[in-house]
């Protein structure tokens, strides 16, 4: 199980979240809701230890994490993060196999085993990252991740400007991720239609702290719930 | 036929020096404005084993790429916390400071006077340091090479494209930083030691910013990223003021003309070619 409690963080000397507690069970897929500035990327960047953290901790099957990022990848968290950053002036097989020596996988086996998953950058392997679409970029983005053998996949904003038939893609490859390599995933997201089609239940943040969690009947059968929460 | 053999010498060094700041700069994305420091702190390390402790030449002048990369070591841990244009006005106030430790520790560096030597029987003739010098060229080229085509390589390019990125992979960057600076601060030492025995005196002007000029229109001109284009730039940079010198021209302009040539150059490639000849990297 991942679990983060009495989570404080921000930049420099301004906390921008406040006290956040959060679990996530085995194979289990969450959302993080809310609104554009309430915090959902900086607590992404805390779990990743890639912020100044005034409190909180993070733990993973028990174990707290370590406090560097180089640490916490190696415990099992992987993370793809909001932009769909790639490394635009290296090839897509050059993006895998970065993630790979990074983690000191065998790059040749983990590039083979995800093109087997992704065909769509098999096809593209010599391409330059940076020439391929928004939609294909964050498959990369999230086969690059997984270059790193997680145990809970963070996507930050992962359908943010993609057009709706490869957001439903992406929909598609986080379930069977989940369902059929048994992946935790834990999704920051403002796309609803896409949070509720993979995931069992959700946390709404606002003002950089939750203040709600909701499952996905739940959310689905209240709307005003979603308007008050989420202005949608 | 021994200016012909100089000359070569001189393309077989400034493409070693030229190459180890490519692997900083277009490689990993480092702005090192201090690897003419270690150019020269590898020519005094070389200049003071062989003349003052009598080290066999191939030991001075691989005591001078390890020299080199120490001090590297040390800058780069100093810097540990700077990025971008804050590390490039770092290293090049580091260059600054070496410069002024070559003028003023007369003991140790000859001050102005420099280090003047023989060199030994065995490559006193041009020719023979041409041969001597090749083989050393040829094993750092192949080592450079092999260093950005292997799966370290690719870090670097993960580095020089997004630092923030490669952490979030699970990499610590400034080991991998340091790697880069320490890998092309020995290869940049190395080039020194070859250019003191080339010369057979040390002096703080050949070790003067302007230099680094000659090695920056070697990288843009051959492209940001590319062995390939480090040789053929070097060949050309090293050449053109050769080419200078036999223009009918009253000599006290073709100095200034060589300075001239070198900005043109820049100049050029940046308004036609800005990836330089074979670049992978665009100039930003």
């Amino acid at each position: 199980m991942f679990a983060i409690s009495n989570a404080s963080g921000g930049y420099s000397e301004s906390p921008v979240i406040r006290k956040v507690a959060l679990t996530v069970e085995k194979n289990e897929v969450v959302a993080i809701l809310g609104r554009n500035g309430t915090g959902k990327t900086t607590l992404m960047k805390y779990i990743m230890a890639m912020l100044p953290v005034s409190a909180g901790t993070v733990s993973l099957d028990g174990k707290t994490l370590p406090e560097k990022t180089a640490g916490r990848v190696k415990a099992g968290i992987g993370y793809v993060p909001q932009g769909r950053f790639v490394f635009p002036r290296m090839t897509v097989v050059e993006n895998i196999a970065v993630a790979a020596v990074a983690c000191k996988q065998n790059a040749k086996e983990t590039i083979e085993s995800l093109f087997s998953d992704f065909p769509l950058l098999s096809q593209r392997a010599k391409q330059l990252a940076g020439s391929l679409s928004g939609g294909q970029q964050q498959i990369l983005a999230m086969a690059r991740a997984l270059a790193t053998k997680p145990r809970l996949l963070l996507l930050d904003e992962p359908s943010e400007g993609i057009q709706p038939s490869i957001v439903d893609e992406i929909a598609e490859m986080l379930l069977s991720l989940n369902q059929r390599q048994n992946m935790t995933i834990l999704l920051a997201e403002q796309n609803l239609d896409f949070s509720l089609d993979i995931s069992s239940r959700a946390y709404i943040m606002d003002g950089g702290t939750i203040v709600q969690s909701a499952t996905k009947q739940e959310l689905m059968s209240d709307k005003k719930l979603l308007q008050r929460l989420l202005g949608v | 036929m021994n200016y012909l053999w100089t000359v070569c010498t001189q393309i077989g060094i400034f493409l070693i020096l030229s190459l180890s700041f490519n692997f900083s700069l277009g490689f990993s994305g480092l702005i090192n404005l201090g690897h003419i420091a270690f150019f020269g702190l590898g020519a005094y390390m070389a200049s003071i084993a062989y003349t003052v402790y009598g080290i066999p030449v191939i030991l001075a002048i691989l005591f001078a790429g390890v020299f080199a990369m120490l001090i590297s070591m040390l800058l780069i841990s100093l810097c540990r916390k700077l990025e971008g244009d804050y590390l490039a006005l770092a290293t090049l106030g580091f260059h600054f400071v070496i410069y002024s430790l070559f003028l003023n520790l007369e003991g140790l560096t000859g001050g102005t006077r420099g280090i003047v030597f023989t060199r030994p029987e065995f490559i006193k003739s041009e020719f023979s340091y041409l041969l001597f010098s090749l083989l050393i060229v040829l094993l750092c080229l192949f080592f450079l090479k092999r260093a950005v085509d292997s799966p370290f390589g690719k870090v670097l390019g993960a580095l020089r494209d997004d630092e923030q990125l490669l952490r979030s992979l699970g990499k610590n960057s400034f080991i991998v930083k340091v790697k880069a600076i320490c890998i092309s601060s020995f290869f940049a030492g190395i080039a020194g030691g070859l250019y003191a025995f080339y010369l057979k005196y040390t002096h703080p002007d050949f070790f003067f910013l302007a230099e680094l000029v000659v090695i920056l229109s070697i990288v843009i001109m051959g492209g940001l990223g590319s062995v390939r284009g480090t040789i053929v730039a070097s060949f050309i940079v090293v050449l053109l003021p050769e080419v200078i010198r036999f223009l009918p021209l009253h000599s006290s302009v073709i100095g200034p003309i060589r300075q001239l040539s070198y900005a043109l150059v820049i100049i050029l490639i940046l308004l036609f070619k800005p990836r330089g000849f074979f670049g992978k990297v665009d100039l930003k």
